[in-house]
C-alpha cells in the first residue's frame, strides 16, 4: 500500500479513531495488527520473515539483559545475527548467482527465487534499529522489553516500517505508552505535515526525477554539461524532497495515533558545513552512526593515539563512519565512494577547525556563512553522483559537467517565433524551463520553512497563502493521478 | 536555523494562532477555490479563449495521431453538421488520401457533394480499427465507412503493443462500456481533455512531445489528411532477406495466413452494415516489392481469395485496389506510402473507382441519412 494513496490515509485515520477509543491494554495489540495488515498489503511472506526477525531479536534482547557475565558476547551475537540477516536477504546478489549455479548442477533450479520474495520492506532500517536496541541494553541505557507485543510494535510500527525514521527504544516506548491526546492542534499539525510531505513528493520530487532523461545517468557524455548540471540539481533536490516528503507524511499519520516520530530532515541544503549537514540530513541515521560508530571508534582510537589532534584521530572516525553509511545504503563501490567523499569532506573540515584562529560557524560574518552553505551544497550535490550511478559512469558524469556546449539561441528565437515548429527543445541544448521552475519552487519552499522556523510552517501562513498552496497541490495531485509516471520513494529501496 | 519540533512548544504556539484563524477553515477555502477554479476552467474550455491557455487536447491515449484525428473529426462534424464518409486505415491512408480532392472528383462525376474525412492512423491494424469503426459509427453515424486493409493486418503478432496502448486507457475503456470516474470525466467535460495533455508535464520529453503534437496538428488538414512532403526518389528494388534492415519485416510476414482473431475483427467492422452504415473494404495500391516479404506470389493470391470470401460471408463489399502502375514512382515515399504528389492522384482514382463501382451496381457510397452531429 502506497503511503501517498487515499486508501492509506483513509484506513489510517479510521484505525486511529478506533485506537483512541480502545482500552489501553488493547491499544498495542491494535497497532501490531495494523502493522501486520500494512505489511500484508506488500506481501504476506513479509509477515513471516518479520515475525521471525522480531522474535529472535526479542529473545536476544532478553538474553543480553539477563546474562550478566556474557552481555558483550550476546550483544555481539545479536549484531552478527542482524547483519547476517541483512546480508542473507538483501545482499543476496553476492552469493545467490553462485548458489543458483551449484543448485542447478544438482538439478534444483527453482528454489533461490524464494530469497527474493522474502526480502522484507525497510530491512536496512529494521536492522540498524535492532542493533541500537541490543547495544543500548548491553550498555544499560535501556531495559529489555518483556512485553512481546510492545516490543513488536517498536520493531514494526507501520508508519516507520518502510523507511524509518530509525527510532531508539528508550525514546519510542515512552511515546507509545503516553500517546498525545487527539486535539485540534495535534490534528492541525498532523494534517500540515501530511500536506507538506505530499507537496514535497508530488509537486517537487516526482517531477524533478521524471524530468531527468533516463539516459543521463547511463551515458552522460552524450549530453551537454549545462544540462548535466541541471539534472544533478534536479536529482539533489528530488532525493531530498522525496525522503523528507515521505518522512513528513508518515510523521503526520503517526500523530493521528498520538505517537511522535523523530524528525529526519531539517533543511539540510541550508547547512553551512558538513558537520551541520549530517545533523540535518537523515537525522535518525546520522545520530545512529554518530552514537554507535563514530563515538566508539573515536574513543577507542584516542586511547591508543594521543594527542587528540593526532592525524589518526582526525581522519579515521569520520572516514569509518561515512564508509559504514555508504555500506548501509548498499554494498557497491559507488556507495563506498559516496561515503568516502563525505568522510573526506568532514576530515578537511576537522583540519580547518584545528587552526588557531578558527571561529564557530555562528560567529562568522554572514557572507562566510552563506559561502559555506553554497560550498557545502555544491560538494554534497557532487557526491550524489556516485550515490546514483556506478563509479565508471559517475566519473564520466563529473567529466561531462565540464563539457559545455553553447546553446542554440538562434534556434530558440526561431522556435519562439514559430518559424521552425519541428525543432525539438532537446536540440537547443538548453535545460528545461519547467525543471528550472520546479527547482525554484523547491528552494522557495525551503526558504519558507527556514523563515517559519518550524517543520509545520504552513500553519503560520495567511489564509491566502494556504488557499494558494492547496490549489497548487490539488492541481498537481490531479495531474499525477491522470499520469502514468509513478515514482516510488527512493529510500523504500533500502 | 533551529526548528521547534517539541510538541508542547508547538501546541502553545498553535494555541496562540488558533485565536486568529482556523487552519481547517483555510484548507476548506482552498478546496473550494480549487473546485471553483476547475469550474471556471470548464466554462473557459467551452469558449475559444481556452486555446490561448491550452494548445492541444487529449483523451489520455498514448497514440498522438489518433487523438489529433479524433478531435479533428469532432471539429469537422461540428463545422459541417455531420460526415458522410469516414475513411479508416493506417498510415498508408493517413498520407495517401486527400478527402478534398476525392470529394471534388466524386462531385464532378456524380453531382453529389460528400463530406469525407480521412481517419487513417499510424500503426493501427484491423484489431483497434474495429473498435474505432464502432466508436465513430455510434457517435457520428456516417453513411459510409471505407476500410483500407492490408496483409499485415492479419498477422496475429503485428501491432499488439500499439493496440494495447490504444485500448488501455480510461476513456477508451469507458467507450467500450467499462465505467470509471476518469473515463466519465474525460468524456463528459471539456477541461479534462485539455488537462490530459499536461498529465506528463514532468516527463523529460514533455516539451519535445508537445512540439511534435503541435507540429503534426498543424500539418493535418481539417479533413484529416496529413501530407507527406518527402519527395526523395523511391527505390523500387526488391528487398533482400539477408539485409539486416529488412530481416524483421521478413520474419513478421513469414508463413503468412489470416489469423482467426483478426478475421473476426474484420467481420466486426463489416457487421456495422446492420446499423445502417455502408462498409466498403478495399486496399491501397502498394508497390509489388511490398509483397516480397510474404513469400511467393501464391501467398498473395491465396490471401485475396480468403479475404474476398471473408468479406462476402460477412455481408460486405470488397473493392480491389487500383493498379499500382497508376501511381508514378515519384508519388511514392516507399513501397506502400504515397507522398504529397501521389496522394492527389490516388484520391482522384479512388473517387473514379468507387463511382464506377456504383454505376456497375457493385457498391455505392451513401451519404449520412441526415445531419448527424452527436
Amino acid at each position: 500500500m502506497k503511503v501517498t494513496s487515499l486508501i492509506f490515509f483513509a484506513a489510517s485515520f479510521a484505525a486511529a479513531l478506533v485506537y483512541h477509543r480502545l482500552p489501553r491494554k488493547w491499544a498495542n495489540v491494535w497497532l501490531l495488527a495494523l502493522s501486520a495488515a500494512f505489511i500484508a498489503t506488500w506481501s504476506w511472506q513479509f509477515i513471516l520473515v518479520l515475525a521471525l526477525f522480531t522474535s529472535v531479536n526479542y529473545g536476544l534482547a532478553r538474553k543480553v539483559e539477563s546474562s550478566q557475565g556474557a552481555r558483550k558476547g550476546w550483544a555481539a551475537g545479536g549484531i552478527v545475527f542482524n547483519v547476517a540477516f541483512l546480508f542473507l536477504l538483501k545482499y543476496n546478489h553476492f552469493y545467490l548467482p553462485a548458489l543458483q549455479k551449484e543448485l542447478a548442477t544438482l538439478g534444483w533450479t527453482s528454489s533461490t527465487s524464494l530469497v527474493s520474495i522474502l526480502i522484507p520492506i525497510g530491512l536496512s532500517f529494521l536492522v540498524v534499529q535492532a542493533i541500537s536496541m541490543l547495544l543500548d541494553i548491553k550498555n544499560g541505557r535501556v531495559a529489555a522489553e518483556k512485553d512481546f507485543v510492545r516490543f513488536a510494535v517498536y520493531m514494526v510500527y507501520f508508519p516507520k516500517l518502510l523507511s524509518g525514521p530509525i527510532e531508539r527504544m528508550r525514546q519510542f516506548l515512552p511515546r507509545l505508552d503516553n500517546p498525545l491526546s487527539m486535539d485540534r492542534s495535534l490534528l492541525e499539525r498532523s494534517v500540515a505535515l501530511i500536506l507538506i510531505g505530499l507537496f514535497r513528493k508530488i509537486v517537487i520530487a516526482d517531477p524533478l526525477f521524471n524530468m531527468i532523461p533516463a539516459d543521463a545517468f547511463v551515458n552522460p557524455l552524450s549530453f551537454p554539461g549545462q544540462n548535466l548540471i541541471m539534472w544533478l540539481l534536479a536529482y539533489s533536490f528530488g532525493l531530498y524532497n522525496d525522503f523528507a516528503g515521505y518522512t513528513s507524511i508518515i510523521r503526520g499519520v503517526s500523530l493521528w495515533f498520538g505517537i511522535e516520530l523523530t524528525n529526519n530532515f531539517n533543511l539540510p541544503y541550508l547547512s553551512r558545513n558538513f558537520t551541520e549537514f549530517w545533523n540535518r540530513w537523515h537525522i535518525s541515521l546520522s545520530q545512529w552512526l554518530r552514537d554507535y560508530i563514530f563515538f566508539p571508534t573515536a574513543r577507542s582510537l584516542m586511547k591508543r593515539f594521543s594527542p587528540r589532534e593526532h592525524w589518526i584521530n582526525l581522519v579515521l572516525p569520520p572516514m569509518i563512519t561515512m564508509l559504514v553509511s555508504g555500506a548501509w545504503h548498499g554494498l557497491a563501490w559507488n556507495l563506498v565512494l559516496w561515503g568516502a567523499l563525505h568522510g573526506l569532506y568532514q576530515v578537511v573540515e576537522r583540519l580547518f577547525s584545528l587552526r588557531r584562529n578558527a571561529v564557530a560557524t555562528d560567529e562568522l560574518p554572514w557572507w562566510r556563512q552563506s559561502l559555506g552553505t553554497v560550498v557545502t551544497f555544491i560538494l554534497a550535490a557532487l557526491a550524489w553522483v556516485p550515490f546514483r550511478m556506478p563509479v565508471k559512469i559517475a566519473l564520466q558524469y563529473w567529466q561531462g559537467m565540464l563539457h559545455w556546449i553553447p546553446p542554440d539561441w538562434k534556434g530558440l528565437d526561431l522556435m519562439l517565433a514559430g518559424e521552425v515548429p519541428h525543432l525539438s527543445w532537446t536540440a537547443l541544448k538548453l535545460p528545461s524551463p519547467i525543471l528550472i521552475g520546479v527547482l525554484i519552487i523547491a528552494v522557495v519552499f525551503d526558504i519558507q520553512q527556514s523563515k517559519g522556523r518550524r517543520e509545520d510552517f504552513i500553519l503560520d501562513w495567511s489564509r491566502l497563502h494556504i488557499i494558494a498552496f492547496v490549489v497548487v497541490l490539488a492541481f498537481a495531485i490531479l495531474l499525477a493521478a491522470l499520469s502514468d509516471n509513478v515514482t516510488p520513494f527512493v529510500y523504500q529501496g533500502f | 536555523m533551529t526548528q521547534i519540533t517539541n510538541h508542547s512548544e508547538i501546541q502553545k504556539k498553535s494555541f496562540r494562532r488558533q485565536n486568529k484563524r482556523s487552519f481547517f477553515a483555510s484548507l476548506a477555502w482552498g478546496i473550494l477555490a480549487f473546485i471553483f477554479m476547475m469550474g471556471s476552467l470548464e466554462v473557459l474550455a467551452h469558449t475559444k479563449y481556452i486555446n490561448k491557455v491550452f494548445l492541444t487536447r487529449s483523451v489520455g491515449s498514448y497514440h498522438t495521431q489518433f487523438e489529433i484525428k479524433w478531435f479533428a473529426l469532432q471539429h469537422y462534424v461540428d463545422k459541417n453538421h455531420g460526415v458522410d464518409v469516414v475513411i479508416l486505415g493506417n498510415s498508408m491512408v493517413n498520407t495517401g488520401i486527400d478527402p478534398v480532392i476525392f470529394e471534388d472528383k466524386y462531385y464532378s462525376l456524380s453531382g453529389e457533394k460528400l463530406r469525407v474525412f480521412n481517419f487513417g492512423v499510424e500503426a493501427l491494424t484491423v484489431e483497434p480499427l474495429s473498435v474505432l469503426a464502432q466508436l465513430i459509427n455510434e457517435r457520428y453515424h456516417p453513411g459510409t465507412i471505407i476500410l483500407f486493409t492490408e496483409m499485415r493486418d492479419y498477422i496475429a503478432d503485428n501491432g499488439t503493443e500499439v493496440t494495447r496502448q490504444f485500448l488501455d486507457n480510461s476513456w477508451m475503456r469507458y467507450q467500450m462500456g467499462i465505467p470509471s470516474l476518469e473515463g466519465y470525466l474525460v468524456d463528459h467535460t471539456a477541461i479534462f481533455k485539455y488537462l490530459l495533455t499536461w498529465r506528463n508535464w514532468s516527463s523529460a520529453s514533455f516539451l519535445d512531445d508537445q512540439r511534435t503534437v503541435l507540429y503534426r496538428q498543424a500539418n493535418v488538414t481539417p479533413q484529416g489528411y496529413e501530407p507527406d512532403r518527402n519527395q526523395d526518389v523511391f527505390d523500387p528494388s526488391q528487398p533482400s532477406v539477408v539485409d539486416p534492415a529488412q530481416r524483421d519485416k521478413f520474419a513478421l510476414a513469414a508463413n503468412f495466413e489470416i489469423a482467426p482473431s483478426r478475421a473476426l475483427n474484420l467481420q466486426e467492422v463489416i457487421s456495422l452494415n446492420t446499423t445502417g452504415v455502408h462498409v466498403i473494404v478495399t486496399e491501397m495500391p502498394v508497390y509489388p516489392t511490398y509483397f516480397a516479404y510474404f513469400g511467393p506470389a501464391s501467398v498473395r493470391t491465396q490471401y485475396l481469395q480468403d479475404l474476398g470470401l471473408l468479406v462476402q460471408n460477412a455481408g460486405g463489399v470488397f473493392v480491389s485496389a487500383i493498379p499500382y502502375t497508376d501511381i508514378p514512382l515519384s508519388g511514392r515515399v516507399d513501397d506502400h506510402h504515397l507522398n504529397v504528389d501521389g496522394a492527389p492522384i490516388f484520391s482522384e482514382l479512388l473517387a473514379e473507382q468507387l463511382y464506377t463501382a456504383c454505376e456497375n451496381h457493385q457498391s455505392c457510397i451513401y451519404p449520412a441519412s441526415s445531419d448527424t452531429q452527436p
